[in-house]
């Protein structure tokens, strides 16, 4: 006859077993609400205290910005000295007088020394998307948490060639968040030691045009680098937002400032 | 965090000096796992070959 209050056959083993799936229980819902608190923390980072960091930075950078337009030594360059978009020349001085060799009116560059890796050297603005940030020389990580960077082996905005710069897009103040808003006729202002030079945005070029009549490249899309015939503003930021799979390209040609009228802007 | 401090060796300051450098080590490590994530999140927009 069977007792009905007699104990279970291994209890031992039976509780041992109650306890293990509690524990594991225990440890993956713990695991879980740390990794939420990981990622909630992640997203708080990145989306606020970065921009903590470089509105920080962007502080410093305008009183030093002053203190090199003020300090910065400009001068001018014979523009056939200078002029070769295509020779991969650096746009700079060597501190010699200027010579007029064109044997024609005197055709003269102003140009401005390169700043150090990550100092300020120029503001831009885009009023169409409030842009109105300080910018540093170099692209490296450093850098660009202060704010756009200047790509060092191109030539400086209002000189010859195509000056890249470059930008965050979500994060370190997102100085490029809206630069898909951009179109065609928009303007871009960058005020640097020798003035304040005028660009006006161009249609994006056939090769890299999608749909919507962005510019989007890969993110090893080197020839946006390229030199260009003229002198052209190239910005460059992550697409699509929150993801660096790919690049947004604006460009952009000069139209007014102290060296527009000897490169024939138009 | 208090189950970890009670099974620290040595006496309170002892322990309150471990589980500082403890906290340190791993605020480290988070921020700089938040550095190399973030990178897929927004890496500058610079181009490269």
């Amino acid at each position: 006859m069977v007792q009905l209050d007699s104990p279970p056959a291994h209890p031992t083993s039976t509780s041992a077993y109650a306890s293990t799936v509690i524990s594991i229980v225990r440890g993956l819902g713990w695991t879980l609400i740390w990794m939420g608190v990981y990622l909630l923390g992640f997203v708080a980072y990145q989306l606020w205290f970065t921009n903590i960091l470089t509105e920080r930075d962007q502080a410093e950078l305008e009183a030093s910005l002053e203190s090199r337009f003020a300090a910065v030594e400009v001068d001018q360059v014979p523009l056939d000295d200078v002029y070769d978009p295509f020779s991969g020349l650096t746009f700079g001085t060597d501190g010699s007088d200027p010579v007029n060799n064109t044997g024609n009116e005197a055709a003269f560059l102003l140009v401005e020394p390169s700043a150090s890796a990550g100092d300020a050297f120029a503001q831009i603005r885009i009023p169409k998307i409030e842009v109105d940030v300080t910018m540093v020389e170099g692209v490296e990580r450093g850098a660009l948490k202060k704010g756009p960077g200047h790509m060092s082996d191109t030539p400086l905005p209002g000189q010859p060639g195509n000056a890249v710069i470059s930008g965050h897009r979500t994060t370190y103040g997102a100085p490029f968040h809206n630069l898909d808003v951009l179109t065609a006729g928009d303007v871009i202002e960058v005020d640097s030691a020798i003035g304040t030079h005028t660009y006006v945005v161009r249609e994006a070029p056939e090769r890299c045009r999608n749909d919507e009549g962005l510019c989007i490249v890969p993110q090893t899309g080197l020839w946006v680098t390229d030199p260009l015939e003229g002198a052209w503003l190239t910005l460059t930021t992550c697409h699509p937002k929150f993801s660096s799979r790919q690049r947004l390209i604006v460009f952009a040609e000069l139209v007014d400032g102290p060296n527009a009228a000897i490169l024939g802007a138009t | 965090m208090i189950w970890l401090f009670e099974r620290l060796p040595g006496n309170r300051p002892i322990r309150i000096a471990i589980m500082t450098i403890l906290i340190l080590v791993v605020l480290t490590g988070v921020i700089w796992s938040y550095e190399l994530l973030g990178d897929l999140l927004d890496s500058g927009g610079t181009v490269s070959g």
